[in-house]
């Protein structure tokens, strides 16, 4: 338990992905319960993404806001996801149109640096993609390279550092998108339905309440 | 069957390979029968895989599968025609009963010919399985549009549907009765061809449960690629997302990760218990000792030495620019008891070189010094200089001083 506990209060989000093993730990309801008891004594309680019965992935949430330092890191938290959005949404759509397909980066779905890195060799539209990608600050480090496989290493090392992705196996080329994509796209649905952007005869699943996009 | 008729069938395939492509593809009409008739030709129409009928080639239906499924890359292969096999298994039953009493090698044919059709209906339905295992476990299908994929699950779900409804025309009384208590019939359609539907269409169910299940996933990515779009769209017009509205929310405390938390904690020493102290004691004595910057140099052993103090050498401090034409004002002022304008003062009295901005500046931070000086050595100026600024503009902070307005200080102010 003690590694779920410092996962969870290192504020990383624990899925099937990331870390099979604590995954499967925390679907046993009678242990998630357990971690829940051990998180509420410092104002934390165990949040999830998706639906209970099949939840993409687990972190840590608080109680409840009341708390005013609770409130202002919350509002922290916001800052970050916001600026995380628009560096997300693109990367999304330089893998879709290096897969040449409809790519979402759900939990699950895999980015192969290889295909990747041939297309935006190949393909000038794909090459300014990620140049523009990666002057986003979200990206920006002080070791920037100039060339496109630089550009592209430095992209998906921030992206498995700000946890959004995961190498397949210890040295892979291929990452997996974890369960952490799902808050992103949590709260990119919350934008679409605020802002209204998709008209709801657009959806498939217009019925579909707003947790339910969430995979 | 024996390995030399799988020879022969090749060998005529192989050698009216183009007749036969020409026969699948034509219309209703048919092909027309080429002059010379071929020998293959000839077998494959004996054989029943190219029918003859009025002077036309048609391909019978076992061709046409066999065709769909040796070209067929993907998921749609040919529905097996269940209803015409079904009529075959009926027609050939009732074949089978009539020869069963007069000839034997008759009755071997067409129990010959049931066998082939039951096997053929088990074949196809264990196809069926397998290909839509393959598609499910493919996880998308082939397509990479969310849309195709969509579509692709929707045709192979209806396809299911429609060939478990298919099986239902295989019911067990039915068969039971067309085989006349007679125990081959009894193992062909019953053991054999009921056991298999029966457990082809639990299978049936469940890949279309699963079918399902995947085709809630893929429309689940595809309004979320819906969403990809419609916020790039939306951010690339320029617009800023504000996510601090979700704190008004009643459940915003679930939309949030809690901040890192690092696990720490202090020690306690047991303060009544003397042997865990002098242990501490201990354990802190053998600690390396702190790392102390050593001094340069040893005071004590420094020598005393005489310090004569150097008389520091007074530099007359400029008159600040401003001082001379303030104290022209404050002589105006005392003349003419009027509030005296710095901006109209520095029109008329101007040095070139520096502009009415920087004499305000200048005038200002001199006033404040002086300010400063008066509350330091108690003796309060009897002056004030005033700004005069334009009105604040709407969403800026910033307010612009256009005078600096001298006048007498008022009773209490």
């Amino acid at each position: 338990m003690r590694d779920t506990l410092e996962s969870l209060l290192g504020g990383r989000f624990i899925c099937r992905y990331s870390s099979p093993e604590l995954y499967s730990q925390l679907c046993d309801a009678s242990y998630a319960r357990a971690v829940d008891q051990a998180l509420q004594p410092l104002g934390r309680t165990l949040g999830w993404l998706g639906s209970i019965e099949q939840p993409s992935a687990f972190f840590s949430r608080f109680v409840s806001l009341s708390y005013a330092n609770d409130r202002i890191a919350a509002a922290e938290e916001f800052k970050h996801i916001r600026d995380a959005i628009w560096p997300v949404v693109e990367f999304i759509q330089l893998c879709a149109r290096a897969g040449r397909g409809d790519v979402c980066l759900a939990p699950g779905e895999e980015v192969h640096t290889a295909q990747l890195l041939a297309q935006v060799e190949n393909s000038s539209i794909c090459g300014d993609q990620l140049r523009d990608l990666a002057g986003h600050a979200f990206f920006r480090r002080s070791k920037r390279g100039d060339s496109h496989s630089e550009k592209l290493s430095v992209v998906l090392k921030t992206m498995e550092e700000a946890g959004f992705l995961v190498r397949k196996g210890v040295g892979s080329s291929i990452f997996v998108a974890t369960g952490k994509m799902a808050y992103i796209y949590r709260a990119m649905s919350w934008i679409v339905e605020h802002q209204r952007l998709v008209p709801d005869d657009e959806s498939d699943a217009a019925s579909d309440t707003q947790s339910e996009f969430i995979l | 069957m024996r390995a030399e008729d799988w020879a022969t069938l090749g060998k005529h395939l192989v050698a009216n390979a183009a007749t036969l492509e020409t026969i699948v593809q034509a219309d209703e009409e048919g092909a027309a029968k080429p002059e010379m008739m071929t020998q293959g030709i000839m077998w494959l129409i004996k054989q029943h895989l190219v029918d003859e009928f009025e002077g036309s080639l048609h391909p019978s239906s076992l061709l046409i599968d066999l065709g769909v499924r040796i070209s067929s890359q993907r998921f749609e292969l040919s529905a097996p025609d269940l209803e015409e096999l079904l009529v075959k298994i009926e027609q050939a039953c009732e074949r089978y009963l009539a020869a069963k009493d007069l000839s034997l090698a008759d009755a071997d044919k067409e129990q010959r010919s049931i066998w082939l059709a039951v096997r053929q209906v088990v074949t196809h339905l264990r196809d069926e399985h397998r290909a839509t295992t393959e598609f499910i476990e493919g996880r998308y299908g082939f397509s990479p549009r969310f849309e195709d994929r969509l579509r692709d699950i929707r045709q192979a779900v209806e396809r299911l549907e429609r060939l478990s409804n298919k099986l239902d025309a295989f019911e067990y009384d039915k068969l039971s009765g067309w085989c006349n208590n007679d125990r081959t019939l009894r193992r062909l359609l019953l053991t054999t061809l009921h056991n298999a539907i029966m457990r082809q269409r639990t299978r049936l169910g469940d890949l279309i449960t699963r079918l399902d299940q995947l085709g809630v996933t893929v429309r689940k990515r595809n309004r979320l690629r819906q969403v990809v779009l419609a916020v790039e769209s939306w951010l690339q017009a320029g617009n800023v997302p504000d996510l601090e509205s979700i704190l008004d929310r009643a459940d915003a405390a679930e939309w949030v990760c809690a901040s890192p938390l690092s696990l720490g904690g202090y020690l306690h020493p047991p303060v009544e218990d003397s042997q865990a102290i002098d242990d501490m004691a201990l354990l802190i004595h053998s600690l390396p000792a702190p790392r102390v910057r050593k001094a340069v140099e040893d005071l004590a052993a420094r020598p005393a030495a005489r310090v004569i103090p150097t008389e520091l050498e007074v530099v007359e401090a400029p008159i600040p620019f401003a001082q001379p034409h303030l104290e022209a004002m404050l002589l105006a002022l005392k003349e003419h008891r009027v509030p005296q304008s710095a901006s109209r003062y520095w029109e008329d009295n101007a040095e070139s070189e520096y502009g009415v901005n920087v004499w305000l500046y200048a005038l200002d931070a001199y006033y404040r010094n002086l300010v400063l000086v008066a509350q330091k050595t108690e003796k309060p100026l009897r002056y004030v200089l005033e700004p005069v600024a334009e009105p604040m503009p709407r969403g800026i902070a910033n307010q612009l001083v256009t005078d600096l307005t001298l006048r007498i200080k008022r009773r209490g102010e």
